[in-house]
């Protein structure tokens, strides 16, 4: 059973795979409205459908996964089961009320507005201090090339980013202005276009793998 | 001078030498009957062994007369020359009352035949020259006997064994007492036994003759006839009972080896004995024992003395196997013992079984066979050495200490974060001091001189595109951005609320549809046509299933009004026609993350069609979505980035402007940020300075 | 909207978080940790809501009280509901242990499209058309002045594109790791990959300086406009 599992888990992903990467390169114009290719495409609208609806199921299931941790911290009493308890409760409270009432109730969307967003908007905010503090850091601690080049560039590009140290409308901030738009815009562009090109083709090289099943994350059971 | 190889050391000796000067073995071998090499005055006889003085040939001579001296007499010539009733081999025959063996059966030396007249008339008889060369000669079996008693007696430090003082002693030899007669292999047993045991005075006499003339004349060093001959006497013939003195113990009767009279092997003795004495043969021993003539003035050559040490053995050339210390260790002590005691002579006890019954100093037989051994716990007592002991308790503490609870370790130093709070106060102090510019009369920071010369494309590109098809707002941040991506977005929100147009919102986020709501609850409320579409599960499929068939991905909406029945998010009017996403009239991704941007760019192509694609991004995400903008085969139409950026927009599409507070909150951060890196640089070059001089 | 007094007690709530979580700036402590797990509840339990509502409950509950249980077995309901049931149902099987095999299914159906979405888009989207604008770089229209182009122009074109392309040249080499093995058995790159390569991590370390100023903009941004929250809540509660 096991063996005959791990060969039909492997051939659905595979042959699934195959079918969606195919409507990648056919132009959607060359396809008629009637026939076997037309089927071919209304399938794999069909199979990412799927795709999508078991996406928020698998979000589902990663929310009751995540109660189930919280409650047994909380019914053994283990080490910091009280903020576990106040997850549960906040978890438990949005869950039900955004299930009886919907997501855009002014109920659950107070809890959205005055709970949630503050607190996701000052962790956000906490960002400037601690970039500042690893920035004021990074040379002290690191004193080479390439930090210097890191930390140099930054600091050009926040004098041309806006207002601060070089006052607007001079010839200094025109020229750090112009600095800066050439930093970002030629010499990091060049660069994140060869971080882009390894990203792509290293998410090919893993995508490619998952469709030939030589790597299998849907388990090998 | 020819030379003769010694068969032992293989040491080149003159061919005249008889005994080896190296090693003393003999160097021509003995013939029965014949010449034994010993000295005599005979002519053609060869010379007595260097060392030894004519005078000092009738040894056997004066070991009796200094026997008879110290018995008190004056040693006369005849005297000497006779030997005093040996009354010591009766005494062995007493002892040994079932003894049978003795010398070989054959022709008896002359000497013997003295010693056994001696003994039936127990009279010494006169010794002549010849007789004292016969008595001289030291019978085999009582040689070997005694040299096996003195190879015992090696081992024990405690005393000296004269007989070994004998054997490994100086220069000067005995050469009668080296070469026993070859009439004694010859001799019956039982004509040996029947000499009579030497008085324990005679003994004495014999003893202190020994001592007195072992200065002088000495046995060679080693002396492998002697020995040899000594062995083969104690493996043919068992040790003689040597008595101490005293009245003569009584023989032996059967009925004493009943009961507790346990074989004298000490490996058979019950536990509870814990001690087993060895048996020495010593000159204490010897002292009931009436010797020869001959055997004392042996023993008068040797100089006699108790805490003489004990020689040790030569070890022989090959080196003694040594045994680690674990596993000498584990050598049971109790239960066997290499090398077997033997008791004295009169506490061994007497066979009573077999063939060997009534001989003393033998294997029993009914123990060993007969009677089961116990089987002793002291096998599985270890032999532990100190350093073992250490050893094992260092162990055992070892064990002991991790088994302990250890004390909870008290966590690090508390170090305050002075940079920290520095830095934290400084930013904290920047971005609040812009509210009170205005009480401090100060004016904020101008707005940005310098537009970006992407800003004007992306205006006309959306001011020229149709108000009757819809645009699309996908809301891709996450709230954390909401401070600074509400005011950047919503420059752009702005004009194309500004322009009418239809708005559908779309997010692949969870949080997506309710900011999207806020963004659009003025606009919404002012009256423009907002449909948020809600959450699309999926990230890249999603948005390749939206891109190819929106109302397929879409079956429910968010905060759709609640009035009427129809709650179709496709229900508005500028959404009915939208089948694909080329159908939208503009496409605006509002998102802080790249890999979100970079879905969209790729996901979209080729089913957006000509509409347009515009990035609304963070400013840190605008390096990495800025390749596919500036590509020839471009899939990002425009990018908005930065307040800056956005304060521009507003400026150029005539929108109102951000609050002045916010842009000079933002001016001061940004100082504070840059006088923070500045400071940081400086801080480390000093650094980096000073530890380069420091080497 | 909610009403004024909510709003007030939520502007309160709000603002009394904001300074918990700007706690931490003094150190770890039990406010931030109590926050901190507030939300994490508030935005799973939002999260469950919205997919629930948004996309479980139109394809699977929706339309099964709309047509019935008969609708499980129509044609177009083989495939719009029964199968979708049938692989949610699945899915859900994951949560215990002991059946979780059985959802390896849907799971191989979601990680099939989902590489092929990866696969396709990244051909289509990201590597044929970046390497095509690499090339680009030194094209002809860089290397070629435009009728009338000023040199300085144009000379500031072909610098920047020279550019532009050995940052993306050098930037791929610094990500191979390709090497030799020599004879005395010592691995390593050639010596012009190993110079490409560190002048790669050159252009590396100028993008990523590029984006950490881009980050410090945006999040100075954020934390102006908290503290300017901040001064609002505490203002309009010390007004009353």
């Amino acid at each position: 059973m096991r063996l005959g599992s791990y060969l039909l888990w492997a051939a659905v992903a595979t042959a699934v795979g195959i079918l969606v990467l195919l409507g990648y390169f056919v132009q959607l114009d060359a396809i008629p409205a009637e026939g076997w290719l037309q089927s071919i495409f209304q399938l794999r609208l069909l199979l990412m459908r799927w795709a999508v609806l078991l996406a928020g199921v698998a979000l589902f299931v990663g929310l009751i996964n995540l109660l189930a941790v919280h409650w047994s911290k909380v019914s053994e009493q283990a080490r910091g089961w009280g903020y576990s308890a106040v997850f549960l409760l906040a978890f438990l409270a949005t869950l039900i009320l955004g299930l009886i009432f919907g997501p855009d109730s002014a109920a659950v969307l107070l809890f959205f507005n005055y709970i949630q967003m503050p607190v996701e908007t000052t962790l956000s905010a906490l960002l400037a201090i601690t970039l500042a503090l690893a920035g004021f850091r990074l040379l002290a601690r690191r004193p080479d090339l390439i930090s210097a080049i890191f930390i140099g560039t930054a600091f050009l590009v926040l004098l041309g980013s806006g207002p601060g140290l070089i006052p607007s409308g001079g010839m200094l901030d025109s020229f750090f202005g112009g600095l800066r738009n050439w930093l970002a815009q030629v010499s990091a562009a060049g660069g994140a276009r060869g971080i882009l090109l390894g990203v792509a083709l290293g998410s090919i090289m893993t995508g490619l793998r998952v469709l030939l099943a030589l790597d299998r994350p849907y388990g090998d059971e | 001078m020819p030379e003769v190889r010694c068969p032992m050391c293989s040491a080149p000796n003159p061919e005249t030498a008889d005994v080896c000067g190296e090693c003393g073995a003999r160097l021509k071998p003995l013939v029965a009957g014949g010449d034994l090499g010993l000295p005599h005055e005979e002519a053609g006889a060869p010379g007595p062994p260097p060392g030894v003085e004519d005078g000092e040939e009738d040894w056997l001579a004066r070991i009796r007369s200094q026997a008879l001296t110290s018995g008190g007499e004056e040693p006369t010539e005849e005297e000497s020359g006779e030997s005093p009733a040996p009354d010591w081999l009766g005494r062995l025959r007493e002892a040994d009352s079932g003894y049978e063996e003795g010398p070989p059966e054959g022709v008896l030396p002359e000497w013997m035949d003295e010693f056994i007249a001696a003994g039936d008339e127990s009279e010494a008889a006169a010794a002549e020259d010849e007789g004292l060369e016969q008595a001289e000669q030291v019978p085999e079996w009582l040689a070997r006997i005694r040299a096996k008693q003195a190879m015992q007696k090696a081992a024990i430090p405690e005393e000296e064994d004269w007989l070994e003082r004998l054997r490994h002693e100086g220069e000067a030899e005995i050469p009668a007492a080296e070469e026993p007669p070859s009439e004694i292999e010859a001799m019956p047993p039982s004509e040996a036994l029947e000499e009579p045991l030497p008085e324990p005075e005679a003994e004495e006499a014999v003893q202190e003759g020994l001592a007195a003339e072992a200065e002088p004349e000495t046995l060679p060093a080693e002396s492998p006839f002697f020995a040899e001959d000594l062995d083969a006497l104690t493996e043919e013939m068992p040790l003689p009972e040597v008595q101490e003195e005293g009245p003569e113990a009584p023989p032996l009767a059967p009925e004493d080896l009943e009961g507790e009279a346990l074989p004298h092997v000490p490996a058979l003795v019950p536990e509870d004995q814990s001690e087993v004495p060895l048996v020495e043969i010593g000159e204490s021993d010897l002292e009931g024992v009436e010797l020869p003539d001959w055997l004392e003035d042996l023993r008068a050559e040797i100089p006699v003395s108790a805490e003489e040490p004990e020689e040790e053995v030569e070890s022989p050339d090959l080196a003694p196997a040594t045994l680690p210390s674990w596993l000498e260790a584990m050598r049971p002590t109790d239960a066997f013992r290499p090398e077997i005691e033997i008791e004295r002579e009169e506490e061994q006890p007497v066979e009573s079984a077999g063939p060997l019954a009534g001989l003393r100093g033998v294997l029993m037989a009914e123990p060993v066979v007969a009677k089961p051994r116990m089987a002793t716990a002291a096998a599985a007592q270890l032999e532990v050495t100190e350093r073992q002991y250490a050893q094992a308790e260092l162990l055992q503490r070892l064990v002991d200490y991790e088994q302990q609870e250890m004390a909870p370790s008290e966590g690090p130093a508390m170090r305050i974060p002075f940079v920290r709070w520095a830095i934290s106060l400084v930013m904290l102090v920047a971005v609040l001091i812009p509210f009170s510019f205005e009480r401090m009369g100060m004016r904020g920071y101008p707005l940005p001189a310098s537009i970006s010369p992407d800003l004007a494309p992306l205006i006309q590109r959306i001011g020229d595109q149709p108000v009757d098809r819809p645009a699309l707002v996908v809301f891709d941040y996450t709230p954390g951005y909401t401070g600074e991506l509400s005011s950047v977005a919503g420059a752009v929100v702005g004009q194309l609320t500004q322009r009418g147009y239809p708005i559908a919102t779309l997010s692949t986020r969870p949080t997506g549809p309710p900011l999207a709501e806020r963004m659009f609850a003025e606009a919404a409320a002012a009256g423009a046509q907002v449909s948020h579409l809600g959450y699309l599960a999926g990230g890249p499929t999603a948005v390749q299933l939206f891109s190819i068939a929106p109302r397929d991905a879409v079956l429910s909406g968010f905060h759709l009004p609640r009035e009427g029945e129809e709650k179709d998010p496709w229900a508005i009017e500028g959404l009915r026609q939208v089948q694909r996403l080329s159908d939208f009239g503009l496409v605006v991704v509002i998102t802080a993350g790249t890999e979100t941007a970079r879905t969209w760019a790729e996901q979209t192509h080729p089913w957006i069609g000509d509409t347009p694609l515009i990035m609304v991004l963070s400013a840190g995400a605008e390096p990495l979505v800025r390749p596919y903008f500036e590509a020839a085969d471009r899939r990002v139409d425009g990018i908005l980035t930065g307040l800056p950026s956005a304060v521009s927009y507003r400026q150029l599409s005539g929108q109102p402007q951000l609050a002045a507070s916010q842009w000079n909150a933002f001016g001061t951060g940004m100082l504070a940020a840059q006088l923070i890196l500045l400071a940081g640089g400086a801080y480390g070059f000093i650094s980096w300075l000073i530890r380069r001089a420091q080497g | 909207m909610p009403g004024p007094t909510l709003d007030f007690i939520g502007t309160i709530i709000a603002a009394l978080l904001t300074i918990m979580v700007l706690s931490y700036l003094i150190g770890d402590n039990a406010f931030f940790r109590l926050a901190s797990y507030l939300f994490v509840g508030v935005a799973s339990g939002y999260a469950g809501a919205i997919a629930w509502h948004n996309v479980i409950r139109p394809v699977l509950v929706d339309p099964l009280i709309r047509f019935g249980p008969s609708g499980l077995l129509t044609r177009e309901g083989v495939g719009t509901l029964l199968i979708p049931w049938i692989l949610s149902l699945l899915m859900l099987l994951k949560l215990s242990p002991r059946t979780t095999r059985f959802g390896g299914l849907p799971v191989a159906l979601v990680v099939g499209v989902g590489a092929a979405v990866v696969v396709g888009g990244g051909i289509t989207g990201t590597l044929l058309p970046q390497a095509l604008a690499a090339g680009e770089a030194l094209g002809p229209e860089t290397m070629i002045p435009a009728a009338g182009e000023p040199i300085a122009s144009w000379a500031e074109r072909l610098i920047s594109g020279l550019v532009l392309f050995l940052a993306t040249l050098s930037t791929l080499m610094y990500f191979r790791f390709g090497a030799r093995r020599e004879a005395t058995g010592r691995v390593h790159r050639s010596r012009f990959t190993q110079g490409m390569a560190y002048v790669g991590r050159i252009f590396i370390a100028l993008t990523f300086g590029v984006m950490y100023a881009g980050a410090m903009t945006a999040s100075i941004l954020i934390l102006a406009e908290r503290v300017q929250f901040l001064r609002h809540a505490v203002i309009g509660w010390m007004g009353g």
